[in-house]
């Protein structure tokens, strides 16, 4: 099936990200509870923009990640009246869709201030993202096989396999990151600083993948708020536009099919690029949805930062580090900051265009670049003008 | 075998004839006999042209390792003694890719591309699970 390649929003000059707020640190969160964070992390993206309740003409709520949350209950607690409301899966490869979403409901006149709201209590609720009741895929559990990152070890394996690569030239992510987050107080590993000999001899989880190469699990909620343009350059900080969004399903059986979601990526890329009139050497800064490190290499290849085959090479010798030509999650990530699926991610990438990230600000940062996993392959660019 | 303390496979009206196959010592899946494509796992209708007319059609039971995982973490109690133990995709002879367990070969020999045939595991009186030996 043809799909035509330039079905990209751009939304330039049309929507910006005016409001980030979260949860006032990560971790556990036991005693407060799912809508508690949701409202700390609400209050704190109000006052990040000066903004009111009562501007609050659009709400997307996430349905929570271990702990159910419900759209209704979510606006009456938050004390907002807004005219369009919707639930919307906390899953973390709808992250990037929802950017697309909000910003098209802001685009199309139907919203001035949006507020999406996003919380996550997995680790107390003891989520394990996997061994749970599998449902239609049910087959599974007989054979001891379950969790994302499972999935992820096998794509990786066979990804080794057909590039003849090393296994260990994925340490690059796990530690770059993890560099990062010794800048960034707010970042759960910020003091575990991770050296070579650590990550190899960390124990595996599933075999080739290592305890370093997957996400953190914890508690914390993101709101982030999108305004129109012409209206966001009066509020309290400097608006980040939002260029372009696209998006790509390409759903399979897992990540089993041939290709490393290259096709998905490469349209994407295709479409968000055109849309927002930049190309891959045009990136100040990568963020992209690291559940699990091998991740990045598919990005880097679909979306044409490397050929097919060389991302593991790619990212050698601090390329993807701070002071690099091409920085990742310069928060720490999900690898070492927080795993709010795609959520945070998208605070840092905020915080790079504003210039508000410190010890670990990429300098002149202008154009930074979401990208968010396949099957629903995902990317959005944010940009200072 | 009252002791057997694994997960079991959800049987469902999609599935039933599948479970029954390897109960048999079969292994079946669906074939679209409109478009004649493979399917699995199964579903009510082709996911390639929402057809209805299957079969169950018995395969081969040849395939080669896909690719696989060594599982260290435990998620599920009666798998806790066998860890790590692995988990194979399998690409079957006739297309499609499944996952299950491999049985005469130490995890260290496992390697892609490797040469497999499905052997049957009667787990229980009531469940069978097909699963792969090297050739």
């Amino acid at each position: 099936m043809v799909q035509a390649d330039d079905r990209a929003i751009a939304f330039k000059n049309q929507v910006a990200v005016v409001g980030i707020g979260t949860t006032n640190h990560y971790g556990t969160y036991n005693e407060m509870g799912a809508y508690g964070m949701a409202q700390e992390a609400f209050k704190n993206a109000l006052d990040d923009c000066g903004l009111t309740q009562d501007d609050i003409d659009g709400l997307i709520v996430g349905t929570g990640t271990g702990e159910p949350t419900a759209y209704d209950d979510m606006a009456r607690i938050l004390g907002v009246h807004p005219r369009v409301a919707y639930p919307y899966s906390n899953g973390g490869r709808l992250f990037g869709p929802s950017v697309m979403l909000m910003a098209s409901l802001v685009a199309s006149g139907q919203c001035d201030n949006v507020a999406f709201v996003y919380t996550n209590n997995a680790r107390t609720t003891r989520v394990k993202f996997g061994g749970q009741d599998e449902g239609a895929s049910a087959i599974h559990p007989a054979y001891g096989f379950t969790s994302p990152g499972a999935n992820a070890a096998i794509e990786f394996r066979r990804y080794l396999h057909e590039f003849n690569q090393d296994r260990e030239k994925l340490a690059a992510i796990a530690i770059g990151q993890r560099k990062s987050a010794a800048l960034n107080d707010m970042a759960i590993f910020r003091d575990r600083p991770l050296t070579f000999e650590d990550y190899v001899n960390a124990r595996y989880i599933a075999e080739p993948l290592r305890l370093n190469d997957y996400c953190i699990i914890n508690d914390g909620a993101i709101v982030f708020i999108l305004s129109r343009a012409d209206r966001a350059k009066s509020l309290k900080k400097p608006p980040v536009y939002i260029r372009a969004a696209s998006q790509q399903g390409g759903w399979s059986i897992y990540h089993w099919q041939d290709g490393f979601e290259y096709e998905p990526y490469s349209r994407v890329a295709k479409r968000v690029y055109g849309a927002a009139d930049v190309t891959p050497k045009d990136v100040d800064a990568l963020f992209w949805y690291d559940a699990f490190a091998p991740f990045l290499l598919y990005y880097l290849e679909g979306f044409g930062f490397c050929g097919r085959g060389e991302a593991l090479d790619f990212i050698q010798g601090g390329r993807i580090e701070l002071g690099g030509e091409l920085p990742v999650n310069t928060s720490g990530g999900h690898l070492s900051e927080t795993y709010l699926q795609g959520r945070a991610i998208m605070v840092e990438a905020v915080r790079q265009i504003r210039g508000e990230c410190g010890p670990r600000q990429v300098p002149n940062a202008q154009i930074v670049q979401f990208i968010g996993t396949a099957p629903n392959a995902s990317s959005f660019i944010l940009s200072k003008d | 075998m009252p002791d057997y303390t694994k997960p079991l496979p959800v049987i469902t009206q999609d599935s039933e004839p599948y479970w029954s196959a390897a109960k048999a010592h079969e292994f079946r899946m669906q074939r679209c006999t409109d478009c004649g494509k493979f399917r699995f796992p199964p579903t009510h209708a082709c996911w390639y042209c929402l057809s209805t007319n299957t079969e169950w059609a018995e395969l081969s039971g040849r395939g080669t390792v896909w690719s696989f995982t060594v599982m260290h973490q435990p998620y599920y109690k009666g798998f806790t003694d066998e860890l790590p133990y692995a988990v194979l995709v399998v690409e079957l002879e006739e297309g499609p890719r499944i996952a299950s367990n491999i049985v005469d070969c130490k995890r260290e020999d496992i390697r892609i591309g490797m040469p497999v045939q499905v052997v049957f595991d009667d787990v229980t009186p009531e469940v069978t699970l097909p699963k792969f030996r090297p050739v």
